[in-house]
């Protein structure tokens, strides 16, 4: 049996590798990001430019198309033959948030392939115990007793938004959100004790966190968060919540693309992730590069919509 | 601290860092200039050439683009009355009337200076009082934020002219606009038809594009006479800025330069608040004998200081809290983070001799800025001597690639001729412009902050008179109305009196 696993596996890699070495796109690359330039996901996409320009020798644009969700940048790429060297950078929103709060959208995970990972979060509930006293979860709930529980993060739609709405809700904590257009901007309400609490990425909070003005008490993923030094940040499932949530970028194409080709340029990505030149510019850009195959990308969406759909039906669509 | 200088000091000497500032100063002045390219572009366009460079020279040079992009702002919205960026918008009210008058190489020296002296103030308060400046900006909660966006609106007493009343609805105008698109708190979209390009909201550029350029091209095409028989005039013998000129106008820039660098530093607010606060204090403090909206020196003086003055004190909660002050600083927070600098509360102690060598030359790029505009203004001041009709097929060209350039799409062209139209109209029936940009830039601050702070105090107004900061701008508001509606009842008192004078000693 092992025996045949490791042949099958041998196998794969010599096909991707003959993909990789068959492949040579006919034209030059273009990546749409459907966010402004300089934003995390736009640098994360130049530097896999980067590599994909040195793999086939073509240019690649990277082409801001912001706005609606992605729909613009969507449009942009539906309006040409489907083609591996025609792609756009997503995220989970598009596909799991977006499609119930703004329907008229009209993105569908069905419509497209994803050529790979670009990045992987975990979201937390974070306090500000020199403010508030608040020093875990249940600190919180005891808290909420006699206090207004109010949360920062983004407007309904987003991902923080929804993350708080239902860890309250299935607490059966009455909390109110004051929202802003990033989550930099929600930690510095809590900071400034604007906010009781606020969900965030473990990478925005972590200067904060490392300074000792706040402390994250839940992680809305399957495992304990051990990432800062000294803390162990308890899952909301181990509370008794359901709530895994990771938030997560990729670059995807229309699906009517050449699978063997979106493979050539998802491998030429992997091999241009174990060069120093990736190394560096991933390090510099504070990226920690998450290149997940297309499989596994869409696991992780179809399970996150499992858990917006419930909490859109349960706290917003009444 | 002093070893961390000293080390900043080794890695700035050199003539990479010098080449780099200068190249990104001119590249950022130019893109200013032109209506429709602005910094965010030039920022986005050079990003990728700078991952050959140091993380020192390619950050010098980004933000002397952002610098000089502000400053070249000043130059469309003197010479074509056209800002080019939002943060001028306030230099044309007395900018373009002196071109008019024949001065327009003393209007550009004016935001020149300006710039500079608000340049230089801004970059030494981020060198030397980020961490003090910062503990302040962390105490702006959504309360502090709606006064703020409530005092800047007060400046549309200011700027309506002849009638208050065509000036709010022309404010209401730019807060309706600012509107559009999907709601921050509910997330719900609002006035959109449909439209998923309108999801994001009007784009701010291209409604001034409309109001500005696209308005003022449809005067000079109905009026064809005012195109032959230029509606400028000669620049003559005067039209050069004297040391006494300067001298009388330092103290409104170094105040100006200071309002800015206040305003930069509170997290999300940028250069159009501080440049619009900064006008309305200095035509407060008129003397009698300055004419504000009328080609008034200190008109330009004040907003160019304030706007620049801002620039680089909008990377204080930048570098200390991650928050960008506007679009640009925005596209530098992405620089920041791929040249290896993680913005945050303990950035200066991760990074301190890099991040002190960007700053110091920060200060130093100032005085390039000001040697480079010496010159290139000499240039940019002979598009006066462009005949009109020429000048007006070249920028309707200019403004549709500049509209088209903010998004990609021909919606933002529309946009901008549908405004001109508007805009044309209004100008008809005496309804002044700037406030609609006010209301644009201020509207959804006001908005969603108002509703952000009913939910933090539970729906109680009282929340705006508990907050000092919050009050304090509040009474501001109020003290500001009356003293301007008090200037005014005066103004008016002498203009009458003078009438009447001039008047009887004319005879029958």
């Amino acid at each position: 049996m092992k025996k045949a696993v490791a042949i099958l596996l041998t196998l794969a890699l010599l096909m991707s590798a003959a993909a990789l070495a068959d492949y040579a796109p006919a034209k030059d690359m273009n990546i749409r990001v459907p966010f402004a330039a300089g934003g995390a996901v736009d640098t994360q996409a130049r530097i896999i430019a980067q590599g994909l320009q040195e793999a086939f020798g073509k240019t690649v644009f990277i082409n801001n198309l912001t706005g609606a969700n992605g729909a613009i940048a969507a449009a942009d790429l539906a309006s040409v033959a489907p083609d591996a060297t025609e792609m756009m950078a997503g995220g989970i929103a598009m596909f799991t948030l977006t499609p119930l709060f703004n329907p008229s959208v009209g993105l569908k995970l069905e419509d497209y392939q994803i050529v790979t990972g670009i990045n992987s979060e975990d979201q937390m509930l974070y306090v500000n115990p020199g403010l508030t006293g608040i020093r875990d979860w249940d600190g919180l709930v005891e808290y909420a007793k006699d206090h207004r529980i109010v949360f920062g993060s983004n407007t309904p739609g987003g991902a923080t938004h929804l993350l708080a709405t239902v860890l309250f809700g299935e607490a059966g904590i009455q909390a109110e959100a004051v929202t802003s257009d990033g989550s930099a901007k929600d930690l510095l309400a809590l900071a400034g004790g604007n906010v009781v609490c606020a969900v965030a990425s473990t990478s925005v909070g972590a200067q904060y966190v490392e300074e000792g003005t706040l402390l994250p008490i839940v992680v809305m993923s399957e495992e304990p968060y051990t990432g800062f030094e000294g803390i162990e940040v308890p899952t909301a499932q181990s509370l008794g919540y359901d709530i895994v949530f990771k938030t997560c970028n990729f670059i995807m194409t229309s699906k009517d693309a050449d699978p063997a080709e979106v493979e050539a340029i998802y491998q030429a990505i992997l091999a241009y992730s174990e060069t120093d030149a990736f190394k560096t510019a991933a390090a510099n850009a504070n990226w920690v590069p998450v290149l997940a195959d297309g499989a596994t990308v869409k696991a992780n969406i179809e399970a996150a919509r499992a858990l917006c759909e419930y909490g859109f039906n349960t706290y917003y669509a009444q | 601290m002093s070893e961390v200088i000293l080390s900043a000091l080794a890695q700035l000497a050199t003539l990479e860092n010098l080449l780099f500032t200068n190249i990104g100063i001119f590249i950022g002045i130019i893109f200013g200039a032109i209506p429709g390219l602005n910094g965010n572009l030039a920022i986005t366009i050079l990003l990728p050439f700078t991952f050959q460079l140091g993380t020192v020279p390619a950050l010098l040079m980004l933000t002397g683009i952002f610098f000089g992009a502000n400053f070249g702002g000043s130059i469309s919205a003197i010479l074509i009355n056209t800002p080019g960026t939002n943060a001028a918008a306030a230099t044309l009210i007395d900018g373009y009337p002196m071109c008019q008058k024949g001065k327009p190489q003393k209007a550009l020296d004016t935001a020149l200076v300006a710039s500079t002296v608000g340049g230089l103030i801004s970059a030494l308060c981020l060198l030397f009082f980020t961490p003090q400046i910062s503990k302040i900006a962390i105490k702006f909660g959504a309360p502090e934020y709606f006064a703020l966006a409530l005092f800047g609106l007060s400046v549309i007493a200011s700027v309506s002219g002849k009638s208050l009343i065509k000036g709010l609805i022309s404010g209401g105008l730019g807060i309706l606009l600012s509107t559009v698109g999907i709601d921050s708190i509910s997330g719900l979209t609002r006035f959109t038809f449909g439209n998923i390009r309108l999801y994001n909201g009007v784009k701010m550029l291209a409604v001034l594009l409309g109001v500005y350029a696209i308005a003022q091209m449809i005067v000079r095409v109905a009026n064809p006479e005012n195109g032959k028989a230029s509606e400028m005039q000669a620049s003559g013998e005067n039209d050069r800025l004297t040391g006494a000129e300067v001298k009388q106008s330092l103290w409104t820039m170094i105040k100006s330069a200071l309002i800015g660098a206040f305003i930069g530093a509170v997290p999300g607010t940028g250069g159009a608040i501080a440049s619009f606060i900064a006008y309305n204090e200095a035509k407060r403090c008129a003397k009698p004998g300055e004419k504000f909206g009328e080609g008034e020196l200190k008109g330009v003086a004040a907003p160019e200081a304030a706007n620049n003055g801002a620039t680089a004190a909008t990377l204080i909660p930048l570098l200390t809290m991650g928050i960008p002050g506007d679009v640009v600083a925005a596209t530098l927070l992405g620089a920041f983070t791929m040249h290896g600098l993680v913005v945050g509360p303990k950035l200066f102690s991760n990074s301190g001799p890099v991040l002190y060598a960007i700053l110091i030359g920060c200060v130093i790029s100032q005085l390039f800025m000001f040697f480079q505009g010496k010159y290139l203004l000499k240039l940019f001041v002979k598009i006066t001597h462009i005949p009109q009709q020429l000048l007006t097929a070249m920028l309707v060209v200019i403004c549709c690639a500049g509209a088209f350039a903010i998004g990609k799409s021909e919606m933002d062209i529309t946009v901008m001729l549908i405004f001109g139209i508007v805009a044309y109209l209004m100008q008809k029936l005496d309804f002044p412009p700037v406030p609609i940009v006010l209301g644009m830039v201020l509207g959804p601050i006001a908005e969603s902050n108002l509703r952000n702070s009913l939910v933090m105090s539970g729906g109680s107004w009282a929340i705006f008179v508990q907050r000092p900061i919050c009050l304090a701008f509040i009474l501001l508001t109020f003290v500001l109305i009356w003293l301007l509606k008090k200037g005014d009842a005066r103004q008016r008192a002498a203009t009458q009196k003078f009438m009447k004078d001039e008047s009887e000693e004319t005879p029958e």
